[in-house]
């Protein structure tokens, strides 16, 4: 078809462009090897993109509780559902639902995870195999 | 079976035609329902108007070399874990996509196109790998995007993201 004309054109972009379709492919392999500062970084390049990596980006969050200096953590699969994804991170649901953890200092009361101190919620990356997630203060 | 029956045409949309061993070309989910749908038609070359001869050539080489292994299933999309849990590329395949960004592109393009789930699977995890530590700046050069935020938007999403700023 057109494919022809457009190489030899000097001004076009080297690259064809992908489609958008394309992209949360490559974002999904960002979710694993931890990451997610790059998808991060994905995040920041336009609202298009903010879109497809910001729900892969908080699709697993690991809850981390540091309180006493333990280290139990929680592993969220879907805690945000992509199609109430919004721009501002900060909509996250009050109550987290969780589908698995344990030695957390919360209950689990009809499979929620019931943090009663929780005041303040710090998202916080996984670098490497270190769960660091979500670290809540009192 | 004569020979004739184990291949077949294909038409590249600058009007090239490749001689394809069937077995090659079924990689491709779309040419194989082509194919099916074909039936018996012999000689009848399968047009793929979005497909350059270039490119067809470095696909049908991927295609060749993994002519024996079993298909993906029709249905394996996301659930299929295994496959898609690592970035890593298998030798022979981290070899092969060794190209330049446009074919690159083109590449996933084309296995986009022709539905064949393995390769672009290789091209996204390619192009995953060039993103890795990129800056936004970066990554809107790669993919030629215009950054659409204001700078108030920008700041913002910063701002709630920072703890991955460190």
């Amino acid at each position: 078809m057109s494919f022809k004309c457009g190489k030899i054109k000097m001004n076009e972009p080297p690259t064809p462009r992908l489609p958008l379709d394309i992209f949360p492919l490559i974002f999904e392999h960002l979710q694993y090897d931890c990451n997610r500062y790059t998808l991060l970084q994905c995040c920041l390049v336009s609202k298009s993109f903010l879109d497809l990596a910001g729900p892969i980006l908080y699709r697993k969050i690991t809850l981390f509780n540091n309180d006493g200096g333990g280290t139990d953590h929680v592993s969220v699969d879907g805690l945000l559902d992509p199609s109430s994804y919004k721009y501002r991170f900060k909509d996250f649901k009050e109550v987290l639902e969780i589908g698995y953890h344990s030695n957390c200092t919360g209950r689990c009361e009809d499979g929620k995870l019931v943090l009663p101190r929780l005041h303040t919620l710090k998202v916080i990356p996984l670098v490497q195999d270190t769960p660091r997630g979500l670290d809540h203060v009192i | 079976m004569s020979d004739k029956k184990q291949q077949v045409i294909l038409q590249t949309s600058d009007d090239e035609q490749f001689t394809v061993e069937k077995i090659v070309a079924e990689r491709s989910a779309m040419i194989k329902s082509m194919m099916e749908d074909l039936g018996e038609q012999e000689g009848q070359a399968i047009p793929l108007p979005n497909v350059s001869s270039s490119v067809l050539t470095k696909i049908l080489e991927y295609c060749d070399h993994h002519k024996n292994e079993p298909l993906p299933a029709a249905d394996s999309s996301d659930a299929d874990d295994s496959r898609r849990k690592t970035s890593e590329i298998g030798e022979w395949d981290a070899r092969w996509i060794q190209v330049d960004q446009e074919m690159l592109f083109e590449i996933i393009l084309a296995a986009n196109y022709l539905d064949i789930k393995p390769l672009l699977d290789v091209g996204c995890k390619t192009v995953a790998n060039m993103i890795k530590g990129k800056t936004p700046e970066e990554i809107r050069k790669l993919f030629n995007i215009t950054n659409d935020f204001t700078p108030e938007e920008e700041e913002q999403i910063r701002k709630e993201n920072e703890w991955a700023e460190e």
